[in-house]
């Protein structure tokens, strides 16, 4: 079995409790207008060139963006740095793009490190059928759920598909007894509206288990990836969240989870 | 800070750090009275108290703790019967642009006058460089090696329990016993001689702790301030005592210490100064009784603390002398204080004293002394997260040492487990037994450049020489198990050199320079009747310390690759681009450095080669035998070599230009490790660090990393992982925004660098140029 994945990084301290190794999965299903991570999108392995120097040597270079690796590749990945998950209480996270576009892949990694006795955790957007959503989310001993847009036509409008499958799979979730970590990107005049705090509000202030919410402040940090990628982005002007911002919205959403954090 | 304090320390750290001819000028009118004679030991004993009878007594105002080497904080003597300085090496050191040491006009009238007169031909270096073989000068002029004690004297040793529980009066007593016992079984001359100097040494230093009390009655007669009348009193009745008797108070303890680390550095210059190791262990009984009865206070503590603390920063180290003169550049006297680690009896050390002097350290803030903290697994994770929200203030201290590691190679070694336990790190990362232990360090040993002469059959391109042995060249041999044969055979020969040459060094210190002061505290100098410097110690060791682990791996695993595996790299294009330092090279250049297996990254095909050419290393010295009735055993430590290394040791497989630093200790090449730093950590632990007496690993971090109390969590368990993996130290530099900015104008040399940018960590080297002076700024803004 084989997976496409962009990236495997370890000492990985922003997705999850401890340290750990996170599994990028190339390709998503949504196109939010801020993503910062463009390689991410496309579920094909792409060839980029690359300007790099050495010294006074300037050159550019054909860089491949994802990579198709196996399930022994990963597994011998996650197992790796299994003293560093248990010395920090961390382990491994599958990402993306969103990994449950592969997610055959994703449940046979998550057995192996589960029977490893190595922490999994899944980060994901919820869009996926209720099925695959279900069956893979239950190898996992935590979650990484992302809420953008409440607004069903406003989350199409601004990454290209409708919110029910999410919002399913989310009411789902809320069921299962299962830790989960909330993540909401804060993009300025577009998930930053009073009424889309609100309803993300009412929507999680009844969810049991939450043990963090992440707000993820909107930074310029991708213009470069999207020009490597030659790519637009829409956003390449917008200025990064204003930290006073960021701040009133950790007040919002303070009493919700025992961690709150801007950033991750 | 107290007021007194923050005067002290400022007086400290505004001083200019000048030559002082005073004790040069001593000993060479001691010698010039007293002609060589042949009781060695009792003429050096003879000549240190002639040192302390006549040297000016410097006591500052206000200050707590007295005694200076000099006449004045930062005035350095020198040693010319250890390395003359010459005229030119007097100019050298005050005109040099960085870590200059000034030296006025009576300094090089005295040397031209007498001192250099007198010592020419006479110092020990001398005798030292006309002891060396042939092969030896040709080996050490290549830049094959270093020779630790060609400019001081041995020491590398700190002192234990027995310094801080015992008084020269009890020694003495001591001395009278072994002579008693020693005669009724009949013992060399020697050794009367050496019981002797020992007994005038001992005198000597409770003669110079008198000359303080006299000159603190003088303050107190000139005194009107009540408050410091009153200080003066006590610090009288203190340097009265100490250290003629045992020390019974807090203050009395570093007092104590203070003479006799005074007494050491004057001496002779050992390396490493000398170092009071378990500082918080040492001064816990007098801490807790005193604290307990009320009559000290911990604000009295603290400032008696940052007064000895001040007392260190007063000392850089003694300027060298000839090429080094002009290289070498650090004041940094490497006098390392531990903290933390285990007691004698096997439980977690940390105490409420460990935690105050954390607090000293962050406050002090100076160059000197240097600290560490030794993690048990028996330590809180309090202690070490409380370490490391000092070392993110960026000043590089205090650096973390895995004692549980410490204690394994000290019982490897065959120490007991009470004197491995009384043990830790001293110096840069050097394992040692506190108090009982004689380990010293004989030199850097490049390992780069034995690979370098391999490729070109024993032959070293920048001297155009055969060095080496005549072994087949890159373009000859075949296979790579036949490269490394060669280099084997090379690494064996040059090592045999060495230490050939090592012994012989020693023997020229136990003949000619022996420190019967230094040998009264290290136990069992007094019951061997032995010196410390012919192996009167309990346990004696010689390291030899190799150098660019990280090179050496990332040429042998581009070799392996380009030149055996795949063929793709012809050796002759390689030598040629070598030879050419890759000027027109430089595709051939990218693919070395891009596309080759790299130490750091927890990458088998590189690592492989780094645990091959450490137990290659470590076979050719471990448990060869010293002339001290030693072994040799190794460390992985470059402490500034691997820049003198680089710039003797020409453009090489891994893709380093010519006469660029080499990597240091066992980090990787400077930006070689590009998955981060538990890969860096695994790597790293892949090496079998027990078998070591210490090993080097810096880590780059950008400030963001210690930001919150959740990043210090797990900073703490990482450190825990790599010493569960048996690794020895680790240590963290903290970016500042003028490495970011370097790293924006050299991007290759820092591959490794990640840097938070927001909620989530990038490699600075992927963002864009705007982001990167965002970041920039924000780190200039933060640091400031």
């Amino acid at each position: 079995m084989k997976a496409i994945i962009f990236d495997i990084r370890s000492f990985s301290v922003h997705d999850g409790p401890g340290i750990r190794t996170s599994f990028f999965f190339k390709g998503c299903p949504l196109r939010c207008s801020w993503c910062h991570n463009p390689e991410s999108q496309s579920a094909a392995i792409e060839v980029i060139c690359r300007n790099k120097q050495l010294g006074s040597f300037k050159f550019s270079e054909k860089v491949s963006v994802g990579e198709s690796i196996s399930l022994e590749t990963a597994i011998a990945r996650a197992k790796a740095d299994k003293l560093f998950y248990e010395d920090s209480g961390g382990g491994i996270t599958l990402s993306g793009g969103e990994p449950l576009l592969q997610h055959q892949f994703c449940i046979a990694l998550m057995k192996a490190a589960n029977q490893e006795d190595i922490h999994t955790a899944i980060d994901t957007s919820g869009f996926a059928t209720q099925e695959v959503f279900q069956q893979t989310v239950a190898h996992a001993r935590l979650v990484l759920f992302d809420l953008k847009l409440m607004q069903s036509e406003l989350h199409q409008h601004h990454t290209t598909k409708p919110n029910h499958l999410i919002l399913s799979n989310f009411n789902w979730l809320q069921q299962q007894n299962k830790p989960l970590i909330i993540r909401i990107p804060l993009v300025e005049n577009i998930t930053d509206s009073v009424a889309n705090f609100e309803a993300i509000r009412a929507l999680i202030s009844t969810t049991r288990n939450i043990e963090r919410i992440d707000l993820l402040p909107y930074h310029q940090s991708a213009n470069q990836k999207y020009t490597n990628l030659s790519k637009t982005y829409i956003h390449q002007n917008m200025p990064a969240y204003p930290a006073e911002k960021s701040e009133m919205a950790l007040q919002f959403f303070a009493d919700l989870a025992p961690i709150v954090s801007i950033g991750a | 800070m107290d007021k007194r304090i923050a005067k002290l320390r400022e007086n400290s750290l505004l001083a200019i750090p000048t030559i002082s001819a005073e004790r040069a000028l001593l000993i060479t009118e001691y010698f010039t009275a007293n002609p060589f004679s042949h009781a060695v030991a009792v003429q050096r004993a003879e000549a240190f108290k002639y040192l302390l009878d006549n040297k000016h007594i410097c006591i500052q105002e206000n200050e707590l703790i007295v005694g200076e080497r000099g006449p004045a904080p930062k005035a350095t003597p020198t040693y010319p019967e250890i390395s003359l300085h010459s005229l030119e090496d007097l100019e050298i050191l005050d005109q040099r642009e960085k870590v200059s040491i000034k030296v006025d006009q009576s300094v090089k009238n005295a040397y031209q006058d007498k001192i250099i007169p007198f010592w020419q031909g006479l110092s020990q270096r001398d005798k030292i460089f006309s002891a060396m073989t042939h092969s030896w000068k040709q080996a050490y002029s290549a830049g094959i090696f270093t020779e630790f004690q060609e400019q001081r004297a041995p020491g590398h040793t700190v002192a234990g329990k027995r310094l801080f529980n015992t008084g020269l009066l009890d020694i003495l007593e001591e001395i009278k016993w072994v002579r008693k016992t020693k005669a009724a079984r009949g013992i060399v001359q020697s050794s009367w001689e050496e019981l002797e100097a020992m007994e005038i040494a001992a005198q000597a230093m409770i003669d110079h702790a008198k000359r303080h009390a006299d000159e603190l009655r003088k303050q107190l007669k000139n005194c009107s301030d009540e408050p410091r009348k009153s200080e003066l009193r006590t610090m009288i009745s203190v340097c009265e005592k100490v250290p003629a008797h045992a020390p019974q108070s807090f203050h009395e303890a570093l007092q104590h210490y203070w003479f006799i680390h005074m007494g050491i550095i004057t001496e002779l210059n050992p390396w490493d100064s000398f170092n009071p190791g378990r500082l918080d262990q040492h001064l816990w009984p007098f801490y807790q009784r005193e604290i307990a009865d009320g009559s000290l206070s911990k604000a009295h503590a603290t400032a008696l603390l940052q007064a000895f603390w001040i007392k260190f920063n007063n000392h850089p180290a003694p300027p060298k002398v000839g090429v080094t003169a002009l290289e070498s550049n650090t004041y940094t006297d490497f006098a390392l204080i531990n903290l933390g680690g285990l007691t004698e009896s096997g439980a977690d050390a940390v105490n409420e004293l460990t935690y105050l002097i954390l607090d000293v350290i962050k406050e002090m803030r100076l160059l000197q002394p240097s600290s560490m903290v030794q993690v048990s697994k028996k330590n809180p994770d309090l202690f070490i997260k409380s370490a490391l929200k000092i070392t993110k203030t960026g000043f590089g201290q205090p650096s973390f040492f895995n004692t549980d590691a410490i204690i394994q190679q000290l019982l490897r070694q065959g120490k007991s487990i009470e004197d491995a336990r009384n043990g830790g790190a001293s110096g840069c990362v050097e394992t040692g037994a506190f108090g009982t232990e004689a380990y010293t360090l004989s030199g850097y040993f490049n390992l780069n450049k034995v690979l370098e002469l391999t490729l070109h059959g024993g032959f070293d391109p920048r001297l155009k020489q055969q060095i080496g042995l005549k072994t087949p060249k890159l373009s000859a041999v075949k296979t790579f198990e036949e490269l490394y044969a060669a280099f084997e055979q090379q690494l064996n020969h040059f090592i045999a050199i060495k230490i050939e040459g090592n012994n012989r060094i020693e023997e020229l210190f136990a003949h000619h320079m022996p420190v019967p002061f230094m040998s009264l505290f290290i136990e069992d100098c007094v019951a061997n009747a032995k010196d410390y410097n012919e192996g009167g110690a309990r346990y004696n060791t010689s390291y030899l310390q190799g150098v660019g682990l990280g090179s050496i791996t990332d040429s042998l695993a581009a070799l392996k690759k380009w030149v055996f595996d795949s063929h793709e790299i012809d050796a002759n294009s390689l030598l040629d681009a070598m030879q050419n330092n890759f000027t027109g090279h430089e595709p051939l250049r990218a693919q070395l450095v891009f596309h080759s297996p790299k130490w750091g990254n927890n990458d088998a095909e590189a690592d492989q080669h780094a645990v091959r050419v450490f137990n290659s290393f470590l076979k050719a010295v471990d448990g060869k035998p010293s002339y001290r009735g030693g072994v040799f055993r190794i460390n992985m430590l470059p402490t500034t070599s691997h820049v003198y290394f680089g710039s003797v040791t020409a453009a090489m497989p891994d893709g380093r230009e010519a006469w660029k630093p080499l990597s240091e200790g066992i980090s990787p090449v400077q930006g070689a490790d590009i998955h981060g730093p538990v890969a860096v950590l695994q790597s790293a632990a892949k090496i079998d660090h027990i078998k070591t007496g210490g090993t080097l690993l810096n880590q780059k971090f950008a400030p963001e990393f210690f930001d919150s109390e959740e990043a210090i969590d797990k900073l703490c368990s990482m450190i825990r992982s790599y010493f569960r993996l048996d690794g020895h130290h680790i240590q963290f530099n903290v970016v500042d925004a003028q490495t970011l900015r370097k790293a924006q104008k050299n991007p290759e040399a820092y591959r490794d660098l990640i840097v938070r940018v927001a909620g989530y960590s990038d490699y600075f080297n992927d963002l864009g140029s705007d982001l990167q002076n965002e970041i920039i700024a924000r780190t200039a803004h933060k640091s400031s």
